[in-house]
């Protein structure tokens, strides 16, 4: 049986500039596992999530996801069904900012409650139950009733996370769930979703830009340059020079 | 690059020259237009009539409520008393009835205002540029708000008093058409200004299209859909008031009858009560608005 959660065969990408973005890839990642991705601008890591969750589809190759081919021709509800269990926490901090933190975090259940009930903030109590879980998980559940906009940069990415987790998830994207923060809260988000991601047995792939914040995500470490995977190994051996280096034109 | 920048700086600045220079065109043209029509002048006397305005304005009937003659006496050139006026009761009478138009005035424009903001809601979604619906749609809802938006609410009254009649209906659907153009514009200008990265999100979690209208969507322009139907409602308020020149019921009709027969100090009480309940909605729907958008 093929334990990959995620499956990317000999995967190429080209959008409108008709300079590829990704050329000819291929990553693999089993489950309950976790790597991180990292890679100057422009070399592919986003386009890469995106293609994970079928929001872009790729030229050539194969795309895996919990062992479905995801394709520009998969019908609409497999492909929802599919997103359900892929928490994206996404690069901006994409809550709803006039919402409060439960409801953000409520939103995770959409995918798995389309009841009509749903279109006016009503969810049944299991949601409720999960939410709460999550705002535990990540310790907000004393600002469940704060508006997400009055959050600071560090609580707004833990309600995405805690937003990621309420999907129940069984692999979390995350597109550079540091950028926004401050050292401090980098640290305290990054170990947080390692924690988490462990705890949970849940398969991770992040895009951070920190060599420090690497130790505190994944062992694995996947570079990318130009469209393509410069290395794939244990992050250990990676010393300060030879990080530098992957960010060298 | 230097070089670049100056020529790009040259551009602007011969642009701006460019359009202030067409600006300066156009006002030229219509002042020398009007004067050789002779059409800029103020009158004949007209700091003696302005003086003579001010001092009827100056002195609002309901102050009559208390000071009034109770009999007050209308007599021929001979002597002979014509008729007696009580004109305490007369204005406690004018002030019932400014009442009445006042209410009604509000009532019209609550119910145009409230039609024209669901037909707007309605066309505000295909005439928005961010939603990319099929061009008939967006063509089609365009035309119909910038159609409705560029004739005044005055004109619909005069064709709608010939269609349906004198009284209020006519001016609740003449406020209604004009307001529809300005809601839907309003509507559909917030829609535009939507950033559609939370939509997104929830999209890529899964949610349905219905589902993401009412999480992501409609939360983000509400609070702005009602500011903007409160400030069309209290423009409604004003623009109302004056339907009812035409025929259409409210404050107007009053106003009409206090011009046509030059009773000044009548049309002074008119206008404060107008200023009055204006400015007392106008300030009721700031603070609801800034604590909506807060």
């Amino acid at each position: 049986m093929n334990k990959n959660i995620v499956s990317l065969k000999n995967v190429s990408l080209t959008l409108d500039s008709k300079k590829p973005v990704l050329n000819n890839i291929s990553l693999f990642l089993e489950a309950h596992h976790s790597l991180t991705l990292i890679g100057h601008n422009g070399a592919g890591k986003s386009s890469l999530l995106k293609l994970l969750v079928g929001d872009l589809h790729p030229d050539q190759g194969v795309v895996q996801l919990l062992g479905q081919n995801i394709s520009k021709e998969m019908d609409k509800d497999t492909l929802r069904k599919l997103r359900s269990q892929i928490g994206f926490i996404h690069q901006g901090l994409h809550l709803v900012g006039r919402k409060s933190v439960l409801e953000n975090v409520l939103m995770g259940r959409l995918a798995h409650n389309q009841s009509v009930k749903t279109w006016f903030n009503i969810f049944n109590s299991a949601d409720y139950d999960i939410a709460y879980e999550a705002l535990k998980d990540v310790k907000l559940q004393d600002k469940a009733m704060l508006r997400a906009d009055h959050l600071s940069g560090g609580e707004r990415q833990k309600t995405a996370i805690a937003r990621a987790l309420a999907q129940s998830p069984a692999l979390i994207l995350a597109d550079e769930p540091t950028a926004a923060l401050d050292p401090r809260a980098s640290h305290e988000v990054a170990g947080l979703l390692k924690n988490l991601v462990e705890e949970k047995h849940l398969a991770l792939i992040t895009v951070v830009h920190s060599l420090e914040l690497l130790d505190k995500i994944s062992e694995r470490l996947v570079v990318m340059k130009k469209g393509e995977i410069l290395f794939d190994g244990n992050q250990k051996n990676i010393t300060p020079d030879i990080f530098k280096t992957f960010y060298q034109e | 690059m230097i070089q670049k920048k100056k020529s790009i700086l040259e551009k602007i600045k011969s642009r701006a020259f460019l359009v202030s220079g067409f600006y300066l065109f156009i006002l030229i043209l219509c002042t020398q237009s009007f004067y050789t029509q002779n059409d800029l002048n103020f009158g004949r006397r007209p700091l003696q009539n302005l003086a003579k305005t001010l001092r009827e304005l100056s002195r609002p009937s309901f102050v009559r409520i208390w000071n009034g003659n109770e009999h007050l006496e209308y007599k021929s050139d001979d002597g002979v008393v014509l008729r007696t006026e009580d004109q305490k009761e007369l204005e406690k009478t004018f002030l019932h009835s400014l009442l009445r138009s006042g209410w009604m005035t509000f009532k019209i424009a609550t119910l145009g205002s409230l039609i024209a903001a669901i037909l707007g809601f309605l066309l505000s979604w295909p005439a928005s540029k961010k939603l990319k619906f099929p061009k008939f749609f967006f063509w089609s809802s365009n035309i119909i708000i910038n159609f409705l938006r560029s004739i005044h609410s005055l004109v619909f009254g005069l064709l709608l008093v010939g269609i349906v009649g004198l009284g209020p209906m006519a001016g609740i659907l003449a406020l209604a058409l004009h307001s529809t153009g300005s809601y839907g514009k309003l509507f559909s200008e917030a829609i535009d200004s939507l950033d559609l990265v939370e939509a997104h999100a929830l999209r890529l979690s899964g949610a349905n299209r219905i589902q993401i209208f009412f999480h992501a969507i409609l939360p983000e322009l509400l609070p702005q859909f009602m500011s903007t139907h409160l400030y069309v409602w209290e423009f409604n308020m004003r623009d109302s008031a004056v339907l009812g020149l035409v025929g259409a019921g409210g404050l107007g009709l009053l106003l009409s009858d206090a011009v046509a027969l030059f009773q000044w100090q009548r049309l002074s009480t008119l206008l404060l009560f107008l200023f009055l309940l204006v400015s007392g909605f106008s300030y009721v729907s700031s603070k609801i608005r800034q604590e909506l958008l807060s």
